[in-house]
C-alpha cells in the first residue's frame, strides 16, 4: 500500500466511491443503497443540506448548501452532470474539491471551499464508520474521518 | 506550488488508498458538464396546489430551481389568497429527504418488516422492462384478473393503460371517502358535485363533518362567511371540534344515528308541506311516487329518532321547520367523519340528497350546485384508442355484487384483504401499488397478509412507507410541484376557472409521474394503445398543449402557463334538467332504478355494523385531524411538529369511571385487534366513546419523522366481507371505517 499518494486523485476516488458502487460487486451495491439511498430508510445520507439545517429547520433536501455548491461549480463553469441531482453530495463535493486541487487553484480558494463544503464530512463519516458492515465504506468512513488535507 | 499538492503523505493507515481514483480528472467529467458561468436566479411562479382536490392557486418562489417558498395566490377565487397548512408546508413533500429517489429491486425474496430487502439501485429501463416482463407473464398464464392495480384511475393516461390491459381488479380508496355520494347523487340530482354554495346560504345542515378543520379552505371560508353573513349553520356531531365550534348551533349525537334525524326532518317537511313547492313540483319526481314517498316517511315521526339518536324530537322538528323555510338551505355530504362511513352511510346520503331536494336548492344559489366547468379533453379524446379488450375475470374485491358501486368503477379497500385471503385465494399474482399505504386500509394486518400472498409487488410512491417493504421494485413518484398540468377546477365553479399546474421546480433525482410509467410500459405490453398514426408514441407534453388548445386554455401549455388562470365569467343560470335517469330528466327522491336493483328506493333506517355491548362497550370513533391529509403528510416535518402522534381522546367522566389519568397508557381492544397510546382528556368527547386520530403509527423506520410514532386507529376497525354489504342496505359500498366498538383498558 502506498504512503504517499496524489491528493486529486485520492479525493476524487473518494468521490467516485460515494456517489456509485463497483459495477461488478453486488454485496457492494446492496451496501451502497443501504447506506445510501434505501427505500427503507438510508442510514447515512450523503446530502450536506440534511446535516446543515440552519437553526430550527428540519432537515431538508437542496437547502442552502445545495445552493451554494451549484454555485461554486457554476463560478468554476460546471454542473453536476445529472438532472435533479443535489449539488451538495458528499461525493461531488469531493469531486469538484479534487478537481480544484488539480486546477492548482489559490490555496485561499481551496481553504475557502474547504470550510464551506467539507467541515460537516467528519459527522457523515463517523455514521458511515460506524454504520458500515462491507469493508470498503468502512474503509471510506474511516478515510474520510482525517483532517482533509489541501497539501 | 502544484508539486507539494500533488502529494499527500497518509496520515494515518491508508484506509482511503485502494478508492484512489486512476485519473481524477476523468471521475470528475463523469459526473459534472461545462456549464457557461450564470448567476443565481429567483422568481416567482403561478401554479396551484395538489395536496388535495380544488386545486387552490398558489405562488412559489423559486430560487435557481429549488422551491423556497409557497404562498397563497392573492384573488384567487379557490384559496381566496390563502393555503392551509399543508399546502403552505408543500415545500417540505418535495425536499424530504426521505423522499424514494431512484428505481430499487430487492435482492432478498423473503418480505416483511424484520427483512432485509438487499436493496440495490436500478435504471428506470430495467425497472419498466422486468415489470413489464411480470405482468406479461401473469397475464399469459393466469389472465388479466390475475393483475391488481391500487390506484386513482388517474392521470388518464394510467388509466389508459389500465384499460388497454384489460385490468379488471383495479381498486381505490373511495369506499372509504364519497362513493355512497357518488352513487346517490348519480340518480337523484344528476351526478356528484363538489359545489356547496356555502357563501349565500342562509342554513347550513352538517351531519358530522369536520368542514372547518378539514380545510378543504375554499369550504371553510364558505361557512365562515355564511356564518358572519347571518346565516345559521348546525352541526351535528359526537364529538365537538373546530365545526362546532363555528357553528351556531351544536348538537350531540349518538355515534352512527344521524340517518334517523335526517329521516325525521324529511317526515316533518312531508307533514307540514313545508317543502320548496315550485322546485319539487316542477323539478322532481315527487308527484309520480307522492303517496309511496309519504307512507313511507310516515314510520319516521322526530319522536322516534329521539329514541334512536337521543336528539330531542323538538329539537329536530324545529330545526327541520328552519331548514325549510330559510329559503336557502344546504345539506353537504362528503366522506369520514361525516357518517357516511358507517354501515348505514348509502342510507344516510340517500336522505340528505332528499332534503336538499325539499329545500329545492338543488343547483340554485345557496345550495349544492354543478360545476360550470371548461371542458378539457382526456387522452381518449385526443388520441382516441383502439377498442378496449373487455375485462375479464373475477373481482377479488366483490365489488360486481354491489352494481351500483361497480357502475363507479371504484373498489372496495374494506374487502380486498378478505377476497384475498378467503374467497379467491392466490388468484392475485402482480400487484402495482400508486400512491396508497397499507394504513388506508381498516385492519391493516389482514392487509399485509394478503399482500405476502402476491408474488411480484410494484410500489410507486414518493416516500418510503410501509408498503415498500413488501415490495419487489419500487419506482420513486415525482408530486405535484414537479409536474404540469390543465386543471378544470370544480368546488368554487359558478363560471368556469382552469388553472395551470406548472413544475415550478424539476422532478428531484430520478422521480417519475405515474403518466411517464403508462407510457413506458403502454410501449412494452400495448403499443397499439399508445401509438399514434404517424407510429411516434404519445407525448405527455405534446397531449397537454393539445388538451390546453382543445379546451381553448391557449394555443399551447407554454401560453397557458404564462396566463396561469383562464375564467370564462357568465352569469349563474339555474339548471332545469336533471340527468338522473328519469324520463323527463327530474330529481328523484324515489329512486326506480333502486328498486329495479332490489335495493332500497327510499332511505329506510338501518343501523350501525358494531354496537356496544358488554364485551366492546365503547364507541371507537376515528378522524383525521386538519393539519395532516390521511395518511400521507405525517413526515411532513413542519406538520409533523404541530401534531406528531396520536392518543386516547377520551371524556374527563369516563376516564374517571376507568381510573384514567391524562398521558396514562391505555390499551384499546376490538374484536380485530388492540392497540396502546396515552390517554388524553377533553370534554369534546362523549362520555360513550373513544376518538383516536388517523394517519399515524407508520412502521416505516425510513420516514424520518412519523416512522413508529403513534399507533394505527385501523388496527381496531373490522374489515368486511362483500355479503355485508348487500345484506344490510348498504349497496353504495360505505367501508364502514368509522364503525367500531371497543374496550378501554388502563396500563
Amino acid at each position: 500500500m502506498p504512503d504517499i499518494v496524489d491528493i486529486a486523485a485520492y479525493y476524487a476516488g473518494l468521490g467516485q466511491a460515494l456517489l456509485a458502487p463497483p459495477a461488478d460487486d453486488e454485496a457492494a451495491q446492496r451496501e451502497h443503497v443501504r447506506l445510501f439511498l434505501s427505500p427503507q430508510g438510508a442510514v447515512c445520507p450523503p446530502w450536506q443540506s440534511v446535516y446543515m439545517a440552519a437553526e430550527g429547520e428540519p432537515p431538508r433536501l437542496m437547502g442552502a448548501a445545495h445552493h451554494s455548491a451549484l454555485g461554486w461549480f457554476r463560478r468554476h463553469g460546471f454542473e453536476p452532470a445529472g438532472e435533479g441531482e443535489a449539488a451538495d453530495h458528499a461525493g461531488l463535493l469531493l469531486l469538484f474539491f479534487a478537481r480544484l486541487l488539480d486546477a492548482d487553484e489559490p490555496r485561499a480558494t481551496l481553504e475557502a471551499f474547504r470550510e464551506e463544503h467539507l467541515s460537516w464530512l467528519p459527522r457523515f463519516a463517523s455514521k458511515l464508520a460506524a454504520e458500515a458492515r462491507h469493508e470498503r465504506y468502512r474503509a471510506l468512513g474511516e478515510a474520510l474521518l482525517e483532517p482533509i488535507a489541501i497539501d | 506550488m502544484a508539486f507539494s499538492r500533488r502529494n499527500l503523505f497518509r496520515l494515518s493507515g491508508a484506509a482511503g488508498a485502494g478508492l484512489l481514483a486512476s485519473s481524477p480528472l476523468k471521475a470528475f467529467e463523469d459526473y459534472f458538464r461545462v456549464a457557461p458561468v450564470k448567476a443565481a436566479t429567483v422568481q416567482k411562479i403561478t401554479t396551484c396546489c395538489g395536496i388535495c382536490s380544488p386545486a387552490c392557486g398558489l405562488q412559489a418562489t423559486v430560487e435557481d430551481g429549488v422551491v423556497k417558498f409557497i404562498e397563497g395566490l392573492p384573488g384567487d377565487a379557490h384559496g381566496g389568497g390563502h393555503l392551509c397548512g399543508k399546502g403552505a408546508a408543500s415545500a417540505g413533500f418535495l425536499y424530504d429527504p426521505d423522499r424514494l429517489k431512484y428505481p430499487m429491486k430487492r435482492t432478498n425474496p423473503r418480505k416483511g418488516f424484520d427483512e432485509d430487502p438487499g436493496w440495490v439501485r436500478i435504471t428506470w429501463q430495467e425497472a419498466l422492462d422486468t415489470i413489464a416482463a411480470k405482468m406479461k407473464t401473469a397475464v399469459d398464464t393466469y389472465g388479466t384478473e390475475s393483475l391488481l392495480f391500487v390506484t386513482l384511475p388517474s392521470p388518464d393516461l394510467w388509466a389508459r393503460f389500465m384499460n388497454a390491459m384489460g385490468v379488471v381488479n383495479r381498486v381505490d380508496h373511495r369506499d372509504e371517502c364519497f362513493q355512497t355520494d357518488m352513487v346517490i347523487q348519480k340518480y337523484t340530482t344528476g351526478g356528484k358535485t363538489w359545489c356547496n354554495d356555502f357563501e349565500n346560504s342562509k342554513y347550513i345542515l352538517l351531519f358530522g363533518w369536520d368542514i372547518v378543520a378539514k380545510n378543504k379552505i375554499v369550504y371553510a371560508n364558505g361557512v365562515v362567511k355564511a356564518r358572519s353573513a347571518g346565516a345559521k349553520v348546525v352541526h351535528f356531531s359526537p364529538t365537538y371540534t373546530t365545526t362546532s365550534r363555528v357553528s351556531s348551533e351544536y348538537v350531540n349525537i349518538k355515534p352512527g344515528t344521524d340517518l334517523a334525524v335526517a329521516l325525521a326532518m324529511i317526515h316533518v317537511i312531508l307533514t307540514e308541506n313545508s317543502y320548496n313547492k315550485e322546485f319539487v313540483d316542477t323539478y322532481t319526481n315527487f308527484a309520480e311516487h307522492e303517496q309511496a314517498i309519504r307512507t313511507h316517511f310516515a314510520q319516521y315521526p322526530p319522536e322516534w329518532a329521539e329514541g334512536v339518536s337521543g336528539v330531542p324530537a323538538a329539537t329536530i322538528r324545529r330545526i327541520a321547520q328552519e331548514f325549510a323555510a330559510s329559503g336557502a338551505s344546504i345539506a353537504p355530504a362528503h366522506k369520514k367523519t361525516l357518517c357516511a362511513n358507517y354501515r348505514n352511510g348509502t342510507q344516510l346520503v340517500h336522505a340528505i340528497s332528499i332534503l336538499n331536494i325539499l329545500a329545492g336548492t338543488v343547483d340554485r344559489p345557496g345550495g349544492r350546485y354543478f360545476p360550470r366547468m371548461h371542458s378539457i379533453p382526456g387522452v381518449d379524446a385526443v388520441y382516441p384508442p383502439p377498442p378496449y379488450p373487455p375485462k375479464r375475470g373475477r373481482r377479488v374485491d366483490g365489488q360486481d355484487k354491489l352494481p351500483f358501486v361497480a357502475e363507479q368503477g371504484s373498489g372496495m379497500f374494506s374487502t380486498l384483504a378478505d377476497g384475498m385471503l378467503n374467497k379467491f385465494p392466490g388468484v392475485i399474482k402482480f400487484a402495482f401499488w400508486n400512491a396508497y399505504t397499507i394504513l388506508a386500509f381498516p385492519n391493516p394486518k389482514k392487509m399485509e397478509e394478503a399482500m405476502k400472498t402476491v408474488e411480484f409487488t410494484v410500489v410507486m410512491d414518493f416516500l418510503p412507507t410501509d408498503t415498500v417493504s413488501m415490495a419487489d421494485i419500487v419506482l420513486p413518484s415525482a408530486m405535484y410541484l414537479e409536474t404540469n398540468d390543465a386543471v378544470a377546477r370544480d368546488y368554487n365553479a359558478k363560471y368556469p376557472q382552469s388553472i395551470a399546474r406548472v413544475a415550478v421546480a424539476a422532478p428531484i433525482f430520478e422521480t417519475r409521474s405515474a403518466g411517464y410509467v403508462a407510457i413506458e410500459l403502454g410501449k412494452r405490453l400495448c403499443p397499439d394503445y399508445f401509438k399514434l398514426a404517424d407510429g411516434s408514441f404519445i407525448n405527455a407534453n405534446t397531449l397537454l398543449d393539445e388538451k390546453v388548445k382543445r379546451a381553448g386554455l391557449g394555443e399551447n401549455f407554454a401560453e397557458f402557463r404564462a396566463k396561469g388562470i383562464v375564467e370564462r365569467k357568465a352569469d349563474f343560470v339555474p339548471r332545469t334538467s336533471f340527468a338522473t335517469g328519469h324520463p323527463n330528466n327530474k330529481c328523484q327522491i324515489y329512486v326506480p332504478q333502486f328498486a329495479a336493483k332490489n335495493v332500497d328506493p327510499l332511505p329506510k333506517y338501518y343501523g350501525k355494523r358494531d354496537e356496544p355491548n358488554p364485551e366492546y362497550p365503547y364507541y371507537y370513533l376515528t378522524f383525521i385531524p386538519g393539519i395532516h391529509k390521511r395518511n400521507t403528510t405525517q413526515n411532513n416535518q413542519v406538520l409533523n411538529e404541530i401534531m406528531p402522534t396520536n392518543s386516547a381522546i377520551l371524556n374527563p367522566v369516563l376516564a374517571g369511571k376507568l381510573g384514567i389519568k391524562e398521558g396514562q397508557m391505555v390499551r384499546l381492544r376490538s374484536r380485530v385487534g388492540e392497540i396502546r397510546l396515552p390517554a388524553h382528556l377533553s370534554e369534546t368527547v362523549r362520555p360513550d366513546a373513544v376518538s383516536v386520530a388517523h394517519g399515524f403509527g407508520h412502521r416505516s423506520r425510513a420516514l424520518t419523522a412519523a416512522g413508529l410514532k403513534g399507533v394505527r386507529d385501523g388496527d381496531l376497525v373490522p374489515d368486511a366481507a362483500i355479503e355485508d354489504f348487500v345484506d344490510s342496505g348498504n349497496f353504495g359500498g360505505s367501508s364502514c371505517i368509522m364503525d367500531a366498538v371497543c374496550a378501554i383498558d388502563p396500563l
